[in-house]
C-alpha cells in the first residue's frame, strides 16, 4: 500500500515535470537538430530514460538537458555517417537546413539559419549560454571541453554573426 | 551573466529564435512509450546477442592474459610475466642487408612510443636480444630497475628464449653488458640454460672484461671480487679450480690476482697456472713471468718460467734472466726483452 502511494506520488511528480519541461527541451532539441519530429522523439526518449532512473538523478532539469543534447548529438552523428555512406560529398548533414515553416518571421528565419550554419559544438555553446542560461564553466562541464575552448567558440560565434549581419545589411 | 561575455553582444538579436510547441499527441506518445518500455524487457534475441558479445570479450581477455611470447609466430611480444607491468610490445624486423646489422622496430603499446634499435641495444625499458628468432626476443626492465630483477619472473621458456637470443647476438658480435649481466644473474639462480649459454660464451674466447666478469658471476653465483675472497680459504676443495677460473675469465682484475698467486701458491698450482698462460698464449703475462723469475729462488721453478717464456715468444726468449738486484742495465736480456714484447 505504501509502495503504491509512493509510486503514485512519483508518477504525479513525473507528469508535472513533463508538463513543465517539455516545451523548453523541445525547443532545445529542435534548435539542435532542425527537425521537429526528431526533436520530439529525442525529448520523449530523454523522459523515458529519466523515468527509469529518476531515483538516482539529483537535478531533473539539468539531467534532462544533458540527456537531450546527448541524444541530439548521436542523431547528428548518425546522420553524418549515413550521408557519408551514401556518398554525399559535403557531409553537412549535421548542419542541413531544417524545414522552415511559412509562418516564421524574417528575423526568426535569420536566427535559425544562423544557428544551423554553426558547427555542432558551437551550436551547443550558443544554445546552452543564451537559451539555457548556463555559465561558461557549466557549459564546459556539460560538453566535456576546456572552458577556454568554450569561450573561443563564443567569440567565433559572435564574429560570425556580426560578419553575417554586415553582409546582409 | 559572465563578465566579458562575447555572446552578450548578440544576445538580443539571437533571442528572436522561433519557439515551437509540442504536438497534441506528444504526451500520449510519451505515456505509450513508457508503458511499452518500462520495465525494460530484454528480448531473447537481444539476450543472446549480449551473451555472445560478453563471451567473445571474456575469451579475448583470457587469451590476452595468458598469452606468452613464442606462442604466436607473428603476434606481439608481451611481457606478461612481469609483475604489475601491463606492457605489450610489437617487434618487427625492419631491414637486413648482407652483413649489416638488422634493425628492429619496437612499439610499446602502453605509451605508443616507437623505437628503432639493433641487436644488443638497450632503449628505455627493453633490450633487443635477438631479432632473428621468431618471434623476436626482447627482454624488459622497468624504469629504475635492473634488467635481472624484472626478468626474474619470466617463465623458463622465456628465459631459454632470451639465453638463446643472447648467444645469437654474441655470434653477431653484438652483445650488451646488460644482456650478460642478465644472463649471469639467471645462471646464478640455477637456470641451466643460462649456464650453458655462459659456458658457450666462455669457450668462444675474445670476450671483453665485462663478459668475463659476467661469466664468473653466472658460473659461481658471485662476482669476481667475491670469488677472490673464496680463495682465501685454503681448505676449500674447489680453491684451485676457482683460481684457474679467475685467471681465465677474470679480466684485468683476475690477471692481477693471478700474479700474486704465482708468487705464493703451492708449486703444483703455480705450474698449472703457468701451463694455462702458455696454453692460452697469453703474451701479456710475459712481464709478470719475468718479474717472478727475477726473484725465483727455486731452480726448477725458474726453469719452468724460462720454458714458458720461450714458448710464449716462439723461442726467441732464450737467455736466463735472473738478474742481480738493481741490475738490468745489461744489454743482452734487456734487448731481447724489448724485442719480444714488441712483437
Amino acid at each position: 500500500m505504501r509502495n503504491g502511494q509512493t509510486n503514485q506520488g512519483s508518477d504525479d511528480a513525473f507528469v508535472a515535470l513533463v508538463q513543465a519541461e517539455k516545451s523548453r527541451l523541445l525547443n532545445l532539441a529542435f534548435r539542435m537538430v532542425g527537425d521537429f519530429h526528431a526533436a520530439e522523439d529525442a525529448v520523449q526518449t530523454a523522459f523515458v530514460e529519466y523515468h527509469r532512473r529518476q531515483d538516482s538523478v539529483e537535478s531533473a532539469e539539468r539531467w534532462l538537458t544533458g540527456a537531450v543534447l546527448n541524444i541530439c548529438r548521436n542523431l547528428l552523428k548518425r546522420r553524418k555517417r549515413d550521408a557519408a555512406a551514401m556518398g554525399h560529398a559535403d557531409m553537412r548533414a549535421e548542419t542541413a537546413d531544417p524545414a522552415r515553416p511559412a509562418e516564421w518571421k524574417e528575423e526568426e528565419r535569420e536566427v535559425m539559419a544562423f544557428l544551423w550554419s554553426l558547427s555542432k559544438e558551437q551550436r551547443q555553446v550558443v544554445l546552452l549560454r543564451l537559451y539555457e542560461h548556463y555559465t561558461y564553466s557549466e557549459i564546459a562541464r556539460e560538453l566535456d571541453l576546456p572552458e577556454g575552448t568554450v569561450k573561443t567558440y563564443a567569440r567565433q560565434i559572435c564574429d560570425r554573426w556580426q560578419h553575417r549581419s554586415k553582409k546582409t545589411s | 551573466m559572465t563578465a566579458g561575455d562575447p555572446l552578450d553582444e548578440i544576445r538580443d538579436e539571437l533571442s528572436n529564435a522561433p519557439v515551437v510547441a509540442a504536438s497534441d499527441g506528444f504526451e500520449d506518445a510519451l505515456w505509450k512509450r513508457l508503458r511499452n518500455e518500462s520495465p525494460r524487457q530484454v528480448s531473447p534475441r537481444r539476450y543472446f546477442q549480449i551473451a555472445g558479445i560478453a563471451a567473445v570479450v571474456i575469451v579475448m581477455v583470457a587469451a590476452w592474459a595468458t598469452w606468452r611470447p613464442g606462442e604466436s609466430p607473428t603476434g606481439p611480444l608481451e611481457a606478461s610475466g612481469i609483475q604489475g607491468l601491463a606492457m605489450k610490445l610489437s617487434v618487427a624486423v625492419l631491414e637486413k642487408n648482407g652483413s649489416a646489422p638488422a634493425l628492429a622496430m619496437i612499439q610499446d603499446h602502453r605509451s605508443g612510443q616507437t623505437t628503432v634499435c639493433g641487436i644488443g641495444d638497450t632503449v628505455a625499458e627493453f633490450t633487443v636480444v635477438n631479432i632473428e628468432s621468431d618471434p623476436p626476443v626482447v627482454f624488459l626492465r622497468r624504469e629504475g630497475e635492473a634488467a635481472s630483477e624484472a626478468c626474474a619472473v619470466l617463465t623458463d621458456d622465456e628465459i631459454s628464449a632470451c639465453s638463446r637470443g643472447i648467444l645469437a647476438a654474441a655470434s653477431a658480435g653484438r652483445v650488451s653488458k646488460e644482456c650478460l649481466r642478465w644472463l649471469s644473474y639467471q645462471a646464478s639462480r640455477g637456470r641451466e640454460v643460462a649456464k650453458l649459454a655462459l659456458r658457450e660464451l666462455m669457450d668462444r674466447g675474445g670476450e671483453t672484461a665485462a663478459l668475463s666478469r659476467a661469466a664468473l658471476y653466472g658460473e659461481h653465483g658471485a662476482p669476481c671480487a667475491d670469488l677472490i675472497k673464496m680463495t682465501l680459504d685454503r681448505n676449500r676443495p674447489d680453491r684451485e679450480q676457482i683460481i684457474l677460473a679467475i685467471y681465465q675469465h677474470g679480466g684485468a682484475e683476475g690477471a692481477a690476482f693471478v700474479a700474486e698467486r704465482m708468487r705464493d701458491e703451492s708449486e703444483p698450482l703455480r705450474a698449472r697456472l703457468l701451463d694455462r698462460i702458455v696454453e692460452r698464449k697469453d703474451i701479456s703475462q710475459l712481464p709478470l713471468l719475468m718479474s717472478i723469475s727475477q726473484s725465483a729462488q727455486n731452480d726448477a721453478w725458474n726453469a719452468r718460467l724460462q720454458n714458458a717464456m720461450r714458448a710464449l715468444t716462439g723461442g726467441r726468449y732464450a737467455k736466463k734472466t735472473s738478474l742481480p738486484p738493481g741490475g738490468g742495465a745489461g744489454p743482452g736480456p734487456k734487448g731481447k726483452e724489448t724485442d719480444a714484447s714488441s712483437e
